[in-house]
């Protein structure tokens, strides 16, 4: 009996968490590790890994094949270019304090698409090999453009077997003409809103007048389609974070169900702003208090409540192929499947790219509407794409779960070679991780009802919490 | 070899405060172990840079700065030693998982 490479750290109460590279996961002790590494494991221990998918007799074994299958639908394949962020107008007709990406005022010139990119970019999704095609609409303020994504929308409409368009918009001013828009079966909404009252007046709309305008759009938008169509995030200054019981009542209220909680963005012109020294551990005992509560509303009320990114994480901790989310992925190939083109119609691997170039210290761009995709910067970013080989993730018990963020360390670091426990990414998500792991090993019965609803199982099993003892 | 036996013969020295404001300890290493001292020294250097370790016939000698603590530290560099041994003994399972998903 072969036993598949088991990783290894330190969790609660003198425990270890061991995983294998498929993401196969047990508990143990000190002793389980020293029977390893000594290669003296009993019967038992065999058996336990045998049963849990840790160990394979020889390579017919089905044992075997399985483990190549979940390791397989682990990797992240390079996919086909059909998802657009577009970036129609820089322009915007709010002032947020935290605004990434160097907004420019609504009534200035030269921040919009013009015809000619106009044209540029539909003749570049003529030459698509895809039949569905995803657009999401950022800005600046992209209502500020109507006639440029109904111009995009009639196009995809025309020309692809299935399209999708999601406009982010802040929902400030929105003209008759733009409800109309937004209310096709095809076109969906995103919006900001931070979860308190308060801190939305006073991190956006800044004026009375200009909140109950947005507040009764936001109204609107969810009881004229609903949160099948529409969501809401909220972002957070780690300086000032809100009650979160009253972040759980306000989106539970718009009738959402899931809040994804995101942090003020390093990248950009918000770095200029808000001191991220030491938010880390602020953060993290932020979040923590935040899913205790939600923990709490879920046991007390039917209709439960996620957040985002958590439930996420438990979603790649216990199934493969979970690659919907294209901050963590593994290779987290960049400007291969989706594609941002800024006001000027340059291309962007992704959206906190556009934010570090914009703020002039490194041009992340990778070609342009004009010129197409200039391959060579774009493998040059690819190089560091994927954790397999990296001299530290390779020893990391969460290795399979978790992926790079090559931009989020060029942005903090100006360079991608630093040791990842030194990154505010890998800091980041081995907190979350070993956020994640407490509660799946959690014996509260109010976690593990949660567990189940975030994980869309009926009932969460605790035999999925396996223990070699 | 009996787990205990493996991790309990560490000579401990006491700690001595030397010209640099080292603490110097000797940690023996099994001899099962040596094999894969050089990566892990080289990885908990890595770890931590303000330790300083030198590789000697079957021990190590190891100075530490004061914020360090010498259980802690022999704890991460077994754990280190460890998984050296588990990466370097995975290989041939490593080679048969990529022949078998990508045929090389």
């Amino acid at each position: 009996m072969k036993v598949w490479p088991l990783k290894f750290r330190e969790h609660d109460h003198g425990e270890l968490l061991f995983t294998n590279e498929a993401g196969g996961f047990f508990r143990s002790d000190q002793r389980f590790l020293e029977r390893y590494v000594d290669g003296i494991l009993t019967d038992d221990d065999f058996e336990f890994l045998r049963r849990h998918g840790h160990a394979y007799r020889d390579t017919s074994d089905a044992a075997f094949d399985g483990f190549c299958g979940r390791w397989a639908r682990r990797i992240n394949p390079v996919s086909k270019l059909n998802y657009f962020i577009l970036i129609p107008t820089l322009r915007c007709n709010l002032t947020c304090d935290y605004c990434q990406v160097s907004r420019a005022p609504e009534t200035a010139s030269g921040f919009d698409w013009n015809d000619e990119i106009l044209r540029q970019f539909l003749g570049s999704l003529s030459k698509l090999d895809t039949e569905t095609i995803k657009i999401e609409f950022q800005g600046g303020e992209p209502l500020l453009r109507l006639d440029i994504l109904e111009e995009v929308r009639e196009f995809c409409r025309n020309n692809f077997r299935q399209a999708e368009f999601v406009v982010c918009t802040n929902l400030q001013s929105v003209s008759e003409e733009a409800w109309e828009f937004l209310g096709a079966a095809d076109t969906f909404i995103s919006t900001s809103f931070d979860g308190v009252e308060e801190v939305h007046r006073s991190q956006r709309t800044k004026e009375s007048v200009v909140h109950s305008e947005f507040r009764s759009n936001l109204q609107r938008a969810f009881s004229e389609f609903g949160t099948a169509k529409v969501s809401a995030l909220p972002t957070l200054d780690v300086h000032n974070l809100p009650d979160p019981d009253t972040v759980i009542r306000s989106f539970v209220e718009l009738g959402l169900r899931s809040i994804y909680l995101r942090r003020v963005n390093y990248q950009g012109f918000a770095r200029k702003r808000y001191d991220f020294r030491d938010t880390q551990e602020a953060w993290m005992e932020f979040y923590r208090r935040f899913v205790d509560r939600l923990v709490e509303h879920n046991w007390e009320n039917d209709d439960a409540v996620e957040e985002y990114y958590l439930s996420h994480l438990l979603r790649r901790i216990f199934r493969t192929g979970v690659q919907n989310h294209v901050d963590l992925r593994n290779p987290n190939w960049l400007g291969y499947d989706y594609l941002v083109v800024d006001f000027d119609g340059q291309y962007y691997p992704t959206d906190e790219a556009r934010m570090v170039s914009r703020i002039g210290r490194l041009d992340l761009s990778i070609g342009d509407v004009d010129s197409g995709i200039d391959a060579r910067k774009r493998d040059v970013l690819n190089s560091a794409a994927s954790n397999f080989e990296d001299p530290d993730c390779i020893h990391c018990v969460y290795q399979a779960y978790c992926g790079p963020d090559v931009i989020d360390d060029l942005s903090r670091y100006g360079r991608i070679d630093i040791p990842r426990h030194e990154t505010a990414h890998c800091q980041h998500h081995t907190a979350l991780f070993d956020f994640a792991f407490e509660l799946i090993y959690s014996e509260d019965p109010k976690v593990q009802r949660s567990l189940g609803h975030w994980l869309g199982t009926p009932k969460y099993r605790t035999e999925l919490a396996a223990r070699l003892k | 070899m009996h787990p205990d036996d493996s991790r309990k013969p560490i000579q401990v020295n006491e700690p001595s405060e030397n010209h640099n404001t080292l603490s110097k300890f000797r940690l023996d290493i099994p001899v099962e172990l040596t094999a894969f001292l050089n990566s892990a020294v080289a990885r908990i250097g890595y770890l931590f840079p303000t330790a300083r370790i030198d590789a000697r016939d079957g021990y190590l000698e190891i100075g530490l700065p004061e914020n360090l603590d010498f259980d802690d530290f022999r704890q991460q560099l077994f754990y280190s030693i460890y998984r050296e041994k588990i990466r370097e003994e995975g290989k041939d399972s490593r080679h048969a998982l990529n022949v078998a998903v990508f045929g090389q």
